[in-house]
């Protein structure tokens, strides 16, 4: 697959929400209500996103091509009524892009002797 | 709940809420399980509002946030705006509306920020500062009313670290002061030593007053930025320098920041300066020794509270020591308490500044209306005017709700330029009217934020009242409108009859406020001027020697003149002496110097019991006002001689008994009968209780430009007054007063160095105003609403004089309380309570 790394810039720095979206999505398919789960067993409780925030996040993801919807279920525990959402591979690299921007910024940090402790 | 949630979706744009309905409803119903129905309720909300905005935002913005096909926000303002170059000129005059509402909407916001929430000028906000605001009851009428602290209060509210972490005092008065160019009449504020350090000013030059100064008679001075500038343009080498005061040298140690001019809104503009308390021992009478008394109560307090201290604890803290003081005190501190609030605005209390805002903001809003239907009617003129180009789009397949984007879309484009617009005429206005006349709009500047606030108000207002075009344009059947679209007369609707009708509505209270505010400003200028003598120039002035009964005291510094009579004569020799000068005339109401130790407040009662025969047994007492004035008054006032004779050269002598009355008294004393010859028996008993015979040499009418006088008045000879520390004088010239004023006041400083002169006007401004420059309405209206309960001491004591100066010139009580509407009838009604024998203390 091709990946316009264009197109993976321009969408550069990502909101937070949707890079916790896209990290969720990234271990495996998962319907709305799942992700929030997800998302705020992540954070330990510290993002807990409502459902307007998510789906509007979807929608918007949707579009960017970051993500799409699971047309078949992938096992017989799949609530037939939800809709599923996958991380493709462009939303894929656009998340490996993020973390490289982010990690870039920590040693940036790091070398100016920034530590997270506080003194 | 859910079905509360479901329906709130519907606030999303459509497309999205087609896809995600469901998923949505799901979500929050797990997100929500558990909770109570208030938290889901709160929660339903907080996600739905927020979001449903934002992805109509998306919509917008992108065209199709969730894959639509709708135009891009883009091309709605392109149409927009080439709508509005279609019709350049109601465009001009809708943005040029949305531009007036929005300034004049910045420029009140502007004063209430500056004059109301902000803190006084010059002081950095801080939410830790509190004006503490005493209360007892008043014997005298039960109600509860604002009064002053004493030293000894300050020191023991010092003592409550738990509450206050500083507590400073001030107090203040006029004095003349000397900075090299000849004395003047300055305000001077005596401060604690911690004054500035307690708001946390930080001077503009110099160190302010040291630490331990509260008692000290140190003679260091801190100046206002507007002497610093002007006097020494602007120098740090004025730290040092030595500036007079009652003649005394005084040590400039600091130089306020700009702008600041303490808190009482009566120092607006005026030439300040702030003096340790101590001070007050080396330039006031009695002072050195009333500091320490519980009784003198002169001060206002403001406090910097202790940390986790809100102002609604001061009362509990402070109840104990309130308590204390109450019992010491039981004649004037009935029920005392010590409240607190935060230090916001120039005005002296919570209500007054509540007065201030509550009418601003109904004027505001009133504008804001006037502005949207104004601008409504345009756009449902232009809409009508489109009618068929709507038809034509409606026709095409254009959905309804596709043109009032549009033409909302219009309305937000016509909003945004009439706030550049706006932005553009408000922040020029404010600067020049600051640079033109800064006493009057001090501390006034452009505010972004407020601005800011202004413009999103009216933004969202413009568009909400575009609404009512776009959905009447809109509602119209397609088939009538293509089979009329020749016709294209615009058929007044009745949105638009309504849209009319609101501004009338609105604009009649406006109307009549405005025309208020300028009615008092022109009565104040112009009352009477067709009959009022143009010639005479009155002012109010207060000797601050002290006197003495005939010893000059206080060494070398007072002239070896013994008392205010001796001052009085001296000085109409020397006014005389001027050229131009025809007449002189002296009123004063007699009474000795109140004395500061006592009360703070000014004894104004002119008010006398008279006693005259009615019959040969029957003695009928009268209370009627009474005036001395000098042989010349008549002459000076052009007030007319009815019968008898004025007072002469030989009858202005002590121990005089002429009394010359108008004809309200004759009235009111001798019903129907002739008065000259007549004697009537004053009852002296302000200090001894003793009784004169007066007989009567005259009656008077009512001066030329007060013809509705009413008000009984005793005038006798300015000689038999006990006093004339406090008096006004009145000039009558050969030609424009005004031109005369300045050497007037040379000629009373060359005789009196220490004199305070105040309210120094021609007379026909003098019949109503009070204040010695023309009030513009903001001022005007921070006055009326804030100068009212701060019964500070110079306030009553210059509207006492002022109110006496008035009546001095025949001016009637009840024209004097409805010209002194521009402060509070509060206000008025505690100046005509101090005038009544009962409420004197």
């Amino acid at each position: 697959v091709t990946i316009d790394l264009t197109a993976v810039d321009g969408l550069l720095p990502l909101p937070p929400v949707t890079f916790h979206l896209l990290l969720s999505l990234f271990d495996g398919d998962r319907h709305g209500y799942a992700i929030i789960q997800d998302v705020e067993a992540r954070t330990g409780g510290e993002l807990r996103l409502s459902a307007g925030t998510l789906y509007r996040s979807i929608a918007r993801m949707v579009e960017q091509g970051l993500i799409s919807e699971v047309a078949k279920r992938r096992t017989a525990a799949d609530d037939e009524r939800r809709r599923y959402y996958r991380i493709t591979p462009f939303g894929t690299a656009v998340a490996r892009a993020e973390m490289r921007r982010l990690s870039e910024l920590v040693r940036l940090a790091r070398r100016s002797g920034l530590t997270p402790e506080t003194a | 709940m859910t079905r509360f949630y479901r329906a709130m979706l519907g606030l999303y744009p459509e497309r999205f809420r087609a896809e995600y309905r469901e998923e949505m409803c799901r979500a929050f119903v797990e997100r929500t399980r558990g909770r109570s129905s208030v938290a889901t309720l709160a929660m339903a909300i907080a996600d739905v509002v927020p979001n449903a905005i934002a992805a109509h935002w998306d919509v917008l913005r992108h065209g199709a946030a969730a894959g639509t096909a709708v135009p891009a926000f883009a091309g709605d303002i392109r149409f927009a705006l080439r709508q509005i170059a279609r019709a350049p000129l109601l465009s001009g005059v809708i943005i040029t509306v949305i531009a007036l509402g929005i300034g004049i909407n910045a420029g009140l916001l502007t004063i209430l920020n500056t004059y109301a929430w902000r803190p006084a000028l010059g002081i950095p906000p801080d939410a830790a500062l509190a004006r503490l605001t005493p209360t007892a009851v008043r014997r005298s009428d039960g109600r509860l009313v604002d009064i002053l602290l004493s030293y000894p209060d300050i020191l023991d509210l010092r003592e409550r670290r738990d509450a206050f972490r500083e507590v400073a005092a001030w107090t203040s008065t006029n004095l003349p002061v000397d900075l090299a160019g000849g004395a003047e009449t300055m305000r001077v504020s005596y401060t604690t030593a911690n004054f500035f350090r307690a708001l946390r000013v930080t001077l503009a030059a110099g160190s302010g007053f040291p630490d331990d100064l509260d008692q000290s008679t140190a003679p260091v001075v801190v100046i206002g930025q507007s002497l610093w500038m002007t006097n020494f343009g602007g120098s740090p080498d004025v730290i040092g320098k030595t500036i007079r005061v009652m003649n005394l040298p005084f040590t400039i140690v600091g130089v306020a920041p700009e702008r600041f001019v303490g808190f009482d809104i009566m120092n607006l503009g005026q030439p300040t300066i702030w003096l340790p308390l101590g001070a007050r021992a080396i330039l006031e009478l009695n002072a050195a020794t009333d500091l320490p008394k519980r009784d003198v109560a002169i001060f206002r307090s403001v406090v910097r509270l202790a940390p986790g201290i809100v102002p609604g604890d001061v009362a509990r803290l402070t109840a104990p020591l309130a308590a204390r003081l109450a019992q010491q005190e039981p004649e004037t501190r009935a029920r005392f308490s010590l409240r607190a609030e935060r230090l916001t605005g120039m005005a002296g209390t919570r209500s007054d500044r509540t007065e201030l805002v509550a009418s601003f903001l109904l004027v505001a809003a009133l504008i804001v209306v006037i502005t949207c239907t104004n601008v409504s009617a345009l756009l449902l003129g232009r809409a009508a005017a489109r009618r068929r180009e709507i038809g034509v789009r409606l026709s095409l397949g254009a959905t309804r709700l596709r043109l009032i984007r549009q033409m909302l879309t219009e309305s937000l484009v016509l909003a945004l330029a009439g706030a550049l617009l706006g932005l553009a005429l408000y922040v020029p206005t404010v600067k020049i009217a600051y640079a033109m006349a800064p006493e009057l709009v001090y501390g006034l500047e452009p505010e972004p934020a407020t601005f800011l606030f202004a413009t999103l108000f009216a933004l969202v207002t413009t568009i909400v009242f575009g609404l009512a075009p776009a959905l009447h344009a809109t509602s119209a059947d397609i088939g009538e409108v293509m089979k009329n679209s020749g016709n294209h007369a615009i058929r007044r609707s009745r949105l638009q009859m309504t849209f009319v009708v609101i501004q009338l509505a609105c604009s009649q209270p406006v109307l009549v406020v405005t025309s208020l505010v300028l009615a008092d400003i022109r009565r104040g200028v112009n009352e009477n001027a067709d009959q009022a003598p143009a010639s005479v120039a009155m002012m109010s002035w207060r000797l601050n020697r002290p006197e003495s009964d005939g010893v000059a005291d206080h060494g070398s510094r007072y002239p070896a003149l013994a008392s205010s009579h001796d001052v009085l004569r001296a000085v109409r020799r020397r006014l005389a002496a001027v050229p131009g000068v025809r007449s002189i005339a002296i009123i004063t109401d007699g009474h000795r110097r109140p004395d500061q130790s006592k009360t703070p407040m000014v004894s104004f009662n002119r008010v006398r019991d008279f006693d005259v025969a009615r019959g040969r047994v029957a003695t009928v007492t009268a209370h009627v006002a009474q005036l001395y004035v000098n042989n010349d008054y008549f002459t000076t006032l052009a007030t007319p001689i009815v019968r008898g004779r004025a007072i002469g050269v030989d009858d202005d002598r002590l121990g005089s008994s002429a009394v010359v009355v108008n004809e309200a008294a004759a009235e009111l004393l001798w019903p129907g009968q002739d008065p000259i010859g007549k004697r009537l028996v004053r009852r002296d008993a302000e200090n001894a209780p003793q009784s004169t015979s007066l007989e009567v040499i005259g009656v008077v009418g009512a001066p030329p430009y007060d013809k509705q006088q009413t008000e009984p008045i005793v005038f006798a000879p300015l000689s038999t007054a006990a006093s004339a520390w406090e008096s006004t004088l009145a000039v009558r010239t050969s030609g424009d007063a005004r031109a005369y004023v300045p050497w007037i006041r040379t000629a009373i400083r060359e005789v009196e160095p220490y004199a305070a002169i105040d309210d120094v006007n021609v007379t026909r401004a003098s019949g109503a105003k009070h204040f010695n420059r023309t009030p513009l309405p903001s001022r005007l209206a921070l006055r009326r609403c804030c100068s009212h309960r701060s019964a500070s001491t110079r306030s009553l004591r210059s509207r006492s004089r002022s109110v006496r100066a008035r009546s001095a010139f025949g001016s009637r009580s009840g024209r004097r309380r409805a010209t002194s509407c521009d402060t509070s009838s509060e206000m008025v009604s505690s100046c005509r309570r101090s005038a009544s024998p009962s409420a004197c203390h």
